[in-house]
């Protein structure tokens, strides 16, 4: 690690839901230094993904946000919007789940990738078309594909192009919500590949937010599990995906069947928790049982 | 292993084949899609056979014609004794109660201004099953794990979980008692948590039911953790069949090594090579044996004196080892796992 880029500090996010204020991020804390790969594990509605948004300042008007998020020297939370601009894409890129829905359908994805390197950037077209056609490359795509249209592309390919387009600013870091969800295993197993590859040449930070922990064990270092809008446990990847301490981490892993182990074989154990949902109030202590006080999460 | 061995099939599928046309932008004639291509198995009455493969590889489309939800382009289905395309009005109807199905987006399956009540209860009006209608819904909500059932009667499709809607789905589905459930990827789509309760409901339907269950899914863990057998298919055909414990753990083929490969573990970081590319298009299918294009076995050039057979020759389903079969030239010639 050298240096921290990313400090989470206390994060409350408060959704206005019927004139009255529920939390659905509460109280979390995170750092990521340069070149780390930190996985943010939950189900629905646990608040990874508000937390994703919340450090690009792209909240929706009913949220309310408490604590910091700091980026390098910039505050993000109550930054101008001239400011979140700039962080956007040259600081923090992102790569959505759904590729097609992240493109113009009516413009080639050459010339988007393009238009965002013009927006941040002080270069000529030219230059920015060299720099999308490297970066096209570099993604395993053939950069003759650069006219085609999102369409045209299948979804293993989108994505690829997503992450492209991603890194059109150089960023040193990218959050990836769901990167590999809607894809075939063969097509997963290939963009993680990606992932890793790409942070590995360009020193990149990764925040890979999933609810799949097994896309985890591919591409993170560090795991953080999140539950009811904490974090539960966060720990090194290999140590909390073989050994998870807290209860509520051991059923999520005990949810994914070993090929080859016998203790698989039969019905994945099924996780006791009943799922919170967002209300008003503070949260309800998550209904598992034994759970530690949310202050003194468990280290892995 | 295999459950039943010495009982007739529960279902027979025999040289199935399913065609598509496929479409042309501005007309012309297009080719044809053999979407499943000459596929023969069994399944034995209670047993939990699986069909695995990537997208695109004609699972879905197999389970399609085995609802009669589409022709045959020649081959056929038998479900205790009764084949789907060749049945008409109230036989045809007759079938259908025998055989249900579970799909993976349990919001498509819901009529959305329909109340949970009436998406279980129109089954059985269709198939005019007698008894009494409130008590059978009750019974088959509550066995699929929503009680107290009285309280879900009036509850809407948008006003449940995910998790919650698939239950209705498959409540619906077992209040007709059918012989074969067949479930199409019925847990892709939801959490985790929830995954491993609607995959145990399964399991437990299956038993208290007495049905047959077959699973088609992506996800070779899930297979592992509980099918009885396991069918890979590749581009429409059956590449390798066996108890799930020798096609998961000693593979024959190398189509199966690299799916297993790929199958996501959590705790361990993967240390093989992933195929290149996306499975090729079934509307131009190469000749010899299908994989040959991706296969690691002919790139590493350990296919020996095999290789023109790959190349040439369409490989049969034989059975290298007593009980696992497998589509391969290498394989059959060695007798033994390719990789």
């Amino acid at each position: 690690m050298n240096g921290t880029l990313l400090e989470v500090k206390n994060l409350r996010v408060l959704y206005e839901v019927r004139g009255t204020k529920a939390p659905a991020v509460d109280g979390v804390d995170l750092s990521l230094g340069a070149g780390d790969a930190l996985g943010l594990a939950g189900e629905s509605g646990c608040g990874k993904s508000t937390l994703a948004l919340a450090c690009l300042g792209l909240l929706p008007r009913n949220a309310t946000v408490e604590g910091s998020i700091r980026f390098r020297d910039t505050e993000v939370i109550g930054a101008k919007p001239g400011r979140l601009r700039a962080l956007r894409w040259a600081g923090i890129a992102m790569v959505f789940q759904g590729a097609m829905s992240a493109f113009n359908p009516v413009k080639r994805v050459g010339d988007q990738v393009v238009e965002a390197i013009l927006l941040h950037e002080d270069v000529s077209r030219s230059e920015a078309r060299g720099r999308m056609r490297e970066l096209f490359e570099h993604a395993g795509i053939a950069p003759r594909r650069a006219d085609d249209y999102p369409h045209e592309f299948s979804g293993g390919m989108r994505q690829r192009v997503m992450i492209a387009m991603a890194l059109a600013c150089n960023p040193p870091l990218v959050i990836a919500d769901e990167p590999t969800t809607a894809l075939d295993v063969m097509i997963q197993a290939q963009i993680l590949n990606l992932l890793a590859q790409l942070r590995e040449e360009r020193n990149i930070a990764l925040l890979v937010i999933t609810h799949d922990l097994s896309v985890l064990a591919q591409v993170a270092d560090r795991v953080a599990i999140m539950y009811a809008g904490r974090i539960v446990e966060e720990g090194s990847a290999s140590e909390l995906l073989t050994t998870p301490r807290h209860p509520y981490s051991k059923s999520l892993v005990g949810a994914y069947p070993v090929v080859g182990d016998p203790a698989s074989r039969g019905v994945p154990r099924a996780c006791p928790a009943t799922r919170p949902t967002l209300r008003p109030g503070p949260l309800a202590a998550p209904s598992i049982p034994a759970v530690p006080p949310p202050s003194s999460p468990a280290t892995g | 292993m295999e459950v039943n061995q010495g009982h007739a099939a529960a279902l027979e599928v025999r040289d199935l084949e399913v065609r598509f046309a496929s479409r042309r932008l501005f007309g012309g004639s297009g080719g044809e899609v053999r979407a499943v291509d000459g596929v023969s198995f069994h399944v034995y009455p209670g047993e939990v056979f699986c069909i695995a493969g990537e997208s695109g590889c004609g699972k879905t489309t197999l389970g399609r014609a085995l609802l009669g939800l589409l022709k045959p382009h020649s081959g056929r289905v038998s479900i205790s004794g009764l084949d789907p395309a060749r049945l008409r009005g109230r036989e045809l109807r007759k079938f259908r109660r025998q055989v249900q199905v579970v799909f993976q987006d349990p919001m498509g399956s819901l009529n959305p201004r329909q109340s949970v009540y009436e998406a279980v209860a129109e089954g059985m009006r269709i198939h005019g099953l007698d008894g009494d209608e409130g008590q059978i819904v009750a019974r088959a909500l509550a066995r699929a794990g929503l009680r107290p059932p009285e309280r879900f009667f009036l509850s809407y499709p948008h006003e449940l979980s995910g998790g919650q809607r698939q239950r209705v789905v498959i409540a619906a589905a077992i209040a007709l008692e059918p012989r074969v459930l067949v479930a199409d990827e019925p847990v892709s789509m939801l959490d985790a948590s929830v995954r491993g309760e609607i995959l145990d409901l399964l399991v437990k339907l299956k038993d208290e039911v007495g049905m047959t269950l077959i699973l088609i899914t992506h996800d070779l863990a899930f297979a592992w953790a509980l099918a009885d057998r396991v069918a890979i298919m590749y581009l429409g055909k059956i590449v390798e069949l066996g108890p799930a414990q020798m096609v998961l753990t000693e593979p024959l083929h190398p189509y199966t090594k690299s799916l297993l490969a790929v199958t996501p573990e959590v705790g361990r970081r993967r240390t093989h090579e992933v195929l290149t590319g996306e499975p090729p298009d079934p509307a131009h299918i190469p000749p010899g044996c299908r994989f040959h294009p991706r296969c690691p076995v002919l790139r590493w050039g350990e296919a020996g004196p095999q290789e023109p057979r790959c190349l040439g020759e369409v490989p049969a389903l034989g059975e290298p080892v007593p009980g696992h079969r497998a589509a391969c030239h290498v394989a059959a010639a060695k007798g033994v796992r390719t990789l």
